[in-house]
């Protein structure tokens, strides 16, 4: 993204760049750094972009704390004099806001962090803003939507607007609570609005560059750039009027073999169940080469199973929680999500599947996710997408938590969740467990 | 090895030449290989679908042998597009066939021939026919501008607000054997880069872990760090109860160590008012004696002591011969143990303590 708005501005025969949604202003830095543009332009309507943009364009904005928050956190006021002071204390606030009008343990230590550090965060913040090299010509506190028809045609055009409706609003709502300004008034950017409202009018002037996250139909010649990092990632797609370059960014998992040989298929089984951490891009070798490809990989902590010094299988924990969340009336917390388990195949155990469930609740496996975690792990959570009303896989170790239909993506008829109470056995007792019951 | 390579040589030299014909056929009905060593990432695997339903057709042309078995045509080479084409609902494809009788070696090897025997790309050549094609085409093959070193990121100094300040503690449980638990100091030592690291018994790991566990449960929060503050602050409130640690319920010393204050006091803070006056006291007892003052309120205990014994509470635990400055100053400091004696008095009524 950085290096393909570079490549087309430098290509732009124009004094004058305006960017739309200026954010943090990110796209400003970038066409500042090459030095080809005489004026740049901002314009943005949150307290955060405005604030930036203001105070990089000369007009610092005037803010003042709010009424509620003066109440609250009047020791901020003493850091609104100067506008360096006034635009380090909005940034700072944007981190620290999240923290009010909540008021359990960890939010009030939170707060009283930030109080009890401000000074010296703030002397720090305030550093980095006067050591930025930027200048912006002008910065207008408006509406993409009306700003864009009062930018002149012959001028350079670049806008990334927020993917959704209501977003930025969201994520600066509590910041806009803090202090009192002149906010202005603005009309949110709905999918069917962006393209009529503005990509139109951005495609108008002699240059421009048009972000979407998703591909504007009738538009695909204009397509210079598409970018996604990593499968989990929403793509970008990015129009421009003028071919310069055309750049793609596609997800690539970075792959590494695996430190240990996997069971043979037709080798017998050794004596000690074991499950050690392994690299993540261990990891994603074992998962290309045994997980259903359809499934798109997960960021999760890895660990193989193996027995002796072969591996068996492998499974991948969300020790963070942050990829599902379960009713904790009905899944005892704390809790780690199975994000991904599988076997190695082919070999001459076709239960072998349950025997990395095992090793995943052993107690040897509890000790290794709660030293990772940091935590308690008391139960493991999984979801298993099945076109019967239950896995095979899970049944008869896990409990149903609740079943759902599936996403259509998916490609199959149930999302069943499931839960097990973490460090059932030792290894050595599960896979005796496993060999009377699965062999 | 002379040897091997004789047999490889000559089994090699008995492949005959393969009768080969095309034949459109039902992927579905094809079978596919249970051992491949080839394997793809998910998202090459993606890419090969969406190119197969692009096309509508399969663009190269799988190879198959018929298994005398089981009477279907056993995929040797071409596993994933025959996949990727049913993925993409691309049921059926123009694949190169053979019935010929081909032993398990014969077929293993032109499997692996056909994943090993690929050429190499000259990466100009590759970025030159690359740079050919738009956005669409360009992520239908597979490649990207990244992987291709056409990409330069300029580098951007951070505008951000500076980050809070933290501070980290590690605690290892540790087994109770003593090498490892050596070992595995030393190893923290090195490697773990936190402020601070303590050992305890890994036996007490987990009540550890459930007492953070359930405060941040009882507190609705998930930061365990959030969650160990709170449980300090419960310890703080009873430090008191630390008593146990260095005397039983007869009232019995269970050793001769140093003990913190708060352990006496369930507190490390008096108010000013209190802590003037036994200042003063002892101050007083420490200026008579030429004493400092820990030895000025040792003085002032044996004193009480004895008060204590005549109220019935026996209390064998004068063991350090200071008896004689406490009868010095009996007539100047008596008055102010007795009232302190009627505060623990009270706390006791309010919480009883176990088998007190």
């Amino acid at each position: 993204m950085r290096s393909l708005v570079q490549e087309h501005v430098r290509a732009w025969s124009c004094e004058d760049v305006f960017v739309g949604c200026s954010g943090n202003l990110t796209i400003e830095r970038i066409v500042h750094d090459l030095k080809t543009v005489d004026r740049l332009h901002g314009c943005d309507v949150t307290l955060y972009s405005c604030a930036l943009g203001s105070y990089f364009a000369g007009e610092m904005v005037e803010v003042e704390l709010a009424p509620a928050a003066a109440e609250q956190f009047g020791w901020l006021g003493g850091y609104l004099e100067d506008p360096p002071d006034r635009l380090a204390t909005i940034l700072l606030a944007s981190a620290f806001a999240g923290a009010v009008g909540k008021d359990n343990v960890y939010w009030t230590r939170l707060r009283s962090a930030y109080e009890a550090q401000w000074p010296h965060l703030h002397v720090k913040t305030r550093a980095k803003v006067e050591a930025a090299e930027l200048e912006l010509a002008s910065f207008a506190a408006r509406d993409v939507c009306e700003w864009i028809d009062d930018v002149p045609l012959e001028a350079g055009v670049i806008s990334y607007p927020p993917f959704y409706s209501g977003g930025y609003e969201t994520m600066f709502a509590k910041l806009e609570q803090l202090f009192r300004w002149e906010a202005p008034s603005y009309e949110q950017l709905g999918p069917e609005g962006f393209q009529e409202a503005l990509f139109d009018k951005f495609r108008r002037h002699k240059h421009w560059l048009y972000g979407a996250p998703e591909p504007i139909e009738g538009h695909e010649r204009e397509l210079v750039g598409h970018t996604q990092v990593t499968n989990r990632d929403r793509p970008m797609y990015l129009y421009s009027g003028s071919f310069t370059k055309r750049r793609i960014v596609r997800p690539k998992q970075e792959l590494e073999p695996p430190p240990f040989d996997r069971l043979g298929s037709k080798e017998e089984l050794g004596e000690e169940l074991r499950i050690v951490p392994i690299r993540y891009q261990q990891f994603c070798s074992l998962r290309s080469a045994y997980m259903d490809v359809h499934i798109p990989p997960a960021v999760a902590t890895p660990f193989a199973v193996l027995v002796d010094d072969k591996i068996v299988g492998a499974c991948a924990i969300d020790l963070q929680r942050g990829a599902v969340t379960f009713d904790s009336s009905k899944v005892e917390s704390p809790y780690a999500i199975l994000l991904s388990d599988f076997a190695v195949a082919p070999t001459l155990y076709p239960k072998l599947s349950k025997l990395v469930l095992y090793a995943a609740l052993s107690t040897e496996a509890q000790l290794i996710f709660q030293r990772t975690a940091n935590s308690r792990v008391r139960s493991l959570a999984t979801t298993a997408f099945t076109n019967r009303s239950s896995s095979m896989k899970y049944r008869g170790l896990f409990k149903v938590v609740n079943r759902n239909e599936a996403p259509p993506e998916t490609g199959k008829r149930f999302r069943v969740n499931y839960a097990a109470p973490a460090g059932r056995w030792s290894l050595e007792e599960g896979f005796a467990q496993w060999k009377a019951r699965c062999t | 090895m002379e040897g091997q390579m004789h047999v490889s040589k000559r089994k090699v030299e008995n492949m005959r030449p393969i009768a080969t014909r095309i034949e459109r056929l039902d992927l579905r009905e094809l079978e596919l290989l249970e051992l491949n060593a080839r394997y793809m990432r998910h998202e090459t695997y993606a890419q090969l679908v969406a190119n197969i339903k692009r096309d509508g057709v399969l663009t190269s042309v799988p190879f198959a042998w018929l298994n005398p078995e089981s009477g279907k045509y056993l995929v040797l080479s071409g596993n994933h597009r025959v996949q990727a084409a049913i993925d993409a609902e691309v049921f059926e494809a123009d694949v190169l066939v053979t019935d010929d009788e081909l032993p398990e070696e014969h077929r293993i090897a032109i499997q692996l021939s056909h994943n090993a025997l690929v050429g190499e790309d000259d990466p100009s050549v590759l970025r030159e026919l690359y740079d050919r094609l738009d956005v669409d085409l360009r992520v239908y093959t597979g490649l990207d501008d990244e992987q291709l070193g056409m990409i330069e990121q300029p580098s951007l100094a951070s505008l951000t607000e500076a980050n809070l300040e933290w501070q980290s503690i590690a605690f290892l449980f540790l087994p109770e054997e003593l090498e490892r638990a050596r070992a595995a100091f030393a190893l923290a030592r090195e490697q773990v880069a936190t402020d601070e690291v303590w050992l305890a018994r890994r036996g007490d790991a987990d009540r550890a872990l459930d007492a953070i566990a359930d405060t941040a449960a009882a507190h609705g929060i998930r930061n365990v760090s959030a969650a160990m503050t709170v449980v300090l602050e419960i310890f703080e409130r009873h430090r008191d109860e630390l008593v146990e640690g260095f005397r039983d319920g007869e009232g019995e010393l269970r050793h001769k160590g140093q003990v913190p204050v708060s352990a006496v006091l369930g507190t490390d803070r008096l108010p000013a008012e209190l802590a003037a006056r036994l200042r003063h006291v002892l101050e007083g007892i420490a200026g008579r004696n030429e004493s400092t003052l820990l030895e000025a309120l040792s003085a002032l205990l044996a004193d009480t002591q004895g008060d204590g014994r005549a109220e019935g509470r026996g209390d064998d635990q004068r063991t350090r011969g200071d008896g004689e400055a406490g009868q010095e100053h009996e007539g100047e400091d008596r008055r102010r143990p007795r009232k302190r004696r009627a505060r623990p008095a009270k706390r006791a009524r309010r919480r009883p303590a176990p088998g007190a």
